[in-house]
């Protein structure tokens, strides 16, 4: 809920012309992405 | 049949008046009767044309109310039907609407969504790939690793110093070279320790089975043979009743044989027999079965 709940915020601050929110919540999306990317490849083993 | 005036006058006046005046007189008075029976006529058609036109506007009149009574039914039933069609439509029209507005919205707002995540995921990856991620997580882990095993080794910088190091491993190969001699000299300690128990129990023996006889002496070696000191002071003297206490049942039960052969050869006596290899049951019976539970 909370992941969508930010692609419909972003959506609606474009829509809006409100850019600094806008930006501030594609930033949150693409921070949460790399976050899980990285706890996917931080799980591998190191040797 | 009827008489014209003309013939009345001339019969009445006696042919006093002329033809001329007669005819005059006949003119005049049709005339004047004509004009009255036109005029009364007039009034009588005038008077029958308003009865008539009374007649007929009541009649229109109630023709028309008539007529707009049932006209107003039948419209208000139109407008009934027209009102229920339309109703009817309009709530299509919000059902249709609202549909719309929860289900299609919602569909167009989860492949909105799907369509940004994964535009992000394909940016992202030519921006970022997934190998330049999983080389930074790798080392960043090895840097971790290396940190710990540092403060769990206790291994500094300064130990990276080549000189340093090698003083160390000196020091550890002269530890584990000292750990082994001791290891190896107490495994030698242990074995002397139990040669010396073994030849101090075995002096013990000897010497307090050097007062015995041959045949002690073996039994007394064989039952405590391989045994510790202290066993062989607290069992010898248990030992030694039972080899005695044995050698007794023995000369008991040869001289009970040698008594019955005699008795057979002389006379014929009804004896118990006795046999050697069960060994006489006593008042003692405890002790004599345990006694025999010991020899084997």
């Amino acid at each position: 809920m909370r992941r969508n709940k930010k692609y419909s915020l972003f959506v609606k601050c474009v829509a809006e012309k409100n850019l600094s929110q806008a930006h501030k919540y594609l930033q949150q999306i693409v921070e949460g992405k790399l976050r899980n990317k990285i706890q996917k490849f931080a799980k591998e083993p190191l040797f | 049949m009827k008489k014209g005036i003309k013939e009345i006058l001339k019969e009445q006046t006696k042919d006093l008046l002329s033809e001329d005046s007669l005819n005059a007189i006949e003119e005049a008075f049709e005339t004047v009767v004509e004009k009255r029976v036109h005029e009364k006529t007039q009034l009588q058609v005038e008077a029958a044309l308003v009865q008539q036109d009374e007649d007929y506007s009541n009649k229109l009149e109630a023709l028309l109310e008539k007529i707009d009574i049932d006209m107003t039914q039948k419209l208000e039933r139109v407008v009934e039907a027209i009102d229920r069609d339309r109703a009817h439509k309009l709530q299509q029209v919000i059902k249709k609407y609202e549909r719309a507005l929860n289900e299609e919205a919602s569909d167009y707002k989860r492949d909105l969504e799907t369509n940004i995540s994964k535009f992000l995921d394909v940016y992202l990856e030519q921006i970022a790939p997934d190998s330049l991620i999983k080389e930074a997580v790798n080392n960043k882990r090895a840097v971790n690793v290396l940190s710990e095993l540092r403060s769990f080794l206790a291994v500094n910088e300064a130990l990276s110093k080549d000189s340093i190091r090698e003083a160390v491993l000196d020091g550890k190969r002269q530890l584990t070279e000292s750990s082994n001699e001791a290891n190896e000299w107490k495994q030698k300690a242990l074995a002397l320790e139990n040669k010396l128990a073994k030849t101090a129990a075995n002096l013990l023996l000897e010497q307090k089975t050097s007062t015995m006889s041959e045949d002690k002496r073996k039994y007394m070696k064989k039952v405590l043979n391989g045994k510790s000191v202290g066993q062989i002071n607290e069992n010898f003297d248990y030992v030694s009743d039972l080899f005695d206490s044995e050698r007794r049942n023995e000369k008991k039960v040869l001289k009970e044989q040698a008594k019955t052969r005699l008795a057979s050869k002389n006379v014929q006596v009804v004896e118990e027999k006795v046999e050697p290899s069960q060994p006489k049951r006593t008042g003692n019976s405890l002790t004599d079965l345990y006694i025999s539970e010991l020899k084997r």
